[in-house]
């Protein structure tokens, strides 16, 4: 396959050695030919570090050796970034990468992307191993996780006794509720003793105490550290524990099984023990001070209640006293009075107005006042009858026509046609 | 409750007993099934109680036992 491969890149004149290839050409050729390989494209190589060197470029240089060979290495400045641990010749480790050819110096090399420690590996296969055992038997389930109390009152703390980790937590527990009863159940945390340490530890506090809470903390440290975390014993205890507990287990970035194992699991130690305090002092105290503002609302609704109850009774009272009474009798005496007074007032000038009509209409009959309107009285002469229809009256008539200042003689010429 | 027993003095009560107390009294009050003159008295108690509360609060101090073998001990851990 690899010839097929030459053969398209080269006449197979060059094959058969009647010409040859330049330097760069199989440079090249050895280049495509390694990238173009899976295994080498991403491997992990284990060995010790030698020639290590850091030029200004900040990129790193290193050779990779065993008693057999030696692999010239380079790792780029952004890779560099994320290294756990500052390397140092000599040091064992695994190193990532792809393999690719640096032409100008002729050099297969290792692009490394990451290191760690060596044994880490092993380490990490085994974790995965142990977390897919306790996985399958349903350990890390979140169903079967309590729920952290709220009020709390007794905390076991299992850890160093000697660690920066505990005087965190007492400290963390100390300002948020100095209420707190703390149980410490020291135990190692590293070393080949730690995990049964760490077991017996957890058990003893459940039967000898009886917490409401367990805090299981260790600082920071490499995973080699933390591996009794790891350990199986370990989650099993944590499993069976009666009290929920609450891991905070090296830093933000460490996940160890007995993380997965605990109720809740905190970054760190600190943030576990403010975890077990979700009510702190303060809390408490503003709680306190709600219920007296209870108490005191209570009493004055009572207080309120009984002087609406009395306010009521003496309002009733008063409008049975015979005071009420008779006040109310002088009251329909003022009031009939007033009544009367008004009537007569009534009746007195309803009697002008009437008075004052017939004075009116008399003056109206009086008919010396129709002639200053204008009227005239006409009589005849010899019998000074009043004349009142057209009959009384001949053509020749003597007749007098009398106005409102005197009269005078007026006589008929003659007869209107119209009669009624 | 608060009626049949004679009332502990408030001094020697722990925090969980007089907050406890205090929450009945309160619901007790809130229910006004008492004459006025017990209803006085419980309120007079409840002021101690949420007093009594309030400085078992302020003078606080963690307590830190360790455990040894099966013996709890005092320790004192800064």
């Amino acid at each position: 396959m690899n010839k097929g491969m030459l053969a398209n890149m080269y006449p197979t004149s060059y094959l058969k050695g009647t010409l040859s290839l330049s330097v760069t050409d199989l440079t090249r050729y050895l280049r495509q030919l390694m990238e173009s390989d899976e295994i080498l494209q991403d491997v992990w190589v284990q060995g010790e570090i030698s020639n290590l060197t850091r030029p200004a470029s900040g990129h790193i240089y290193f050779t990779l050796k065993d008693s057999g060979a030696s692999l010239r290495c380079v790792m780029w400045r952004s890779n560099i970034t994320r290294l756990k641990t500052a390397l140092q010749d000599g040091m064992a480790v695994e190193a990532h990468g792809n393999i690719n050819v640096y032409e100008a110096g002729g050099q297969y090399q290792l692009n490394t992307d990451s290191i760690r420690s060596k044994g880490e590996g092993v380490l990490y296969q085994e974790f995965i191993r142990l977390k897919n055992l306790l996985e399958a038997e349903g350990f890390f389930e979140v169903e079967r996780k309590r729920s952290i109390p709220e009020f709390v009152k007794r905390i076991g703390i299992v850890t160093s006794p000697t660690g920066a980790a505990l005087r965190d937590m007492i400290n963390t527990l100390r300002r948020r509720n100095p209420m707190l009863m703390v149980t410490l159940a020291g135990s190692a945390v590293q070393g080949e003793g730690a995990p049964d340490g760490l077991v017996s530890a957890i058990q003893s506090l459940n039967r000898l105490v009886h917490p409401d809470l367990i805090l299981l903390a260790r600082g920071g440290g490499s995973i080699e550290d933390l591996w009794a975390f790891n350990d199986e014993r370990v989650v099993r205890a944590i499993v069976a524990s009666e009290a929920p507990i609450i891991t905070g287990v090296g830093h933000e970035t460490d996940f160890t099984l007995s993380d997965f194992a605990a109720d809740l699991r905190a970054p760190t130690p600190t943030a576990a023990a403010e975890m077990a305090t979700q009510v702190s002092i303060n809390d408490i105290k503003v709680q306190i001070g709600e219920i007296y503002f209870q108490l005191v609302v209570a009493i004055r609704e009572i207080q309120n209640q009984k002087r609406s109850e009395m306010r009521e009774c003496r309002n009733r009272l008063q409008n049975c006293s015979p005071a009420r009474r008779i006040q109310s009798s002088w009251q329909g005496l003022d009031t009939m009075t007033r009544r009367m007074i008004t009537a007569q007032r009534h009746r007195l000038s309803l009697e002008t107005i009437r008075l004052h009509g017939v004075v009116e209409n008399l003056s109206s009959l009086n008919p010396l006042d129709v002639l200053k309107r204008g009227y005239a009285v006409v009589t005849r002469s010899p019998d000074n009858r009043l004349i009142t229809q057209t009959e009384q009256v001949e053509v020749g008539d003597q007749l007098t026509v009398r106005v409102k200042n005197g009269s005078f003689p007026v006589q008929v010429s003659g007869q209107d046609q119209e009669r009624k | 409750m608060i009626k049949n027993s004679e009332p502990k003095d408030v001094e020697k009560l722990t925090y969980e007993e007089a907050f406890a107390e205090l929450m009945s009294l309160v619901e007790a009050l809130e229910s006004d099934e008492h004459p006025l003159d017990e209803t006085m008295r419980l309120f007079e108690r409840g002021q101690t109680l949420s007093r009594r509360c309030t400085v078992l609060l302020d003078n606080a101090e963690l307590k830190v036992q360790q455990l040894n073998g099966e013996n709890l001990v005092d320790v004192e851990i800064e």
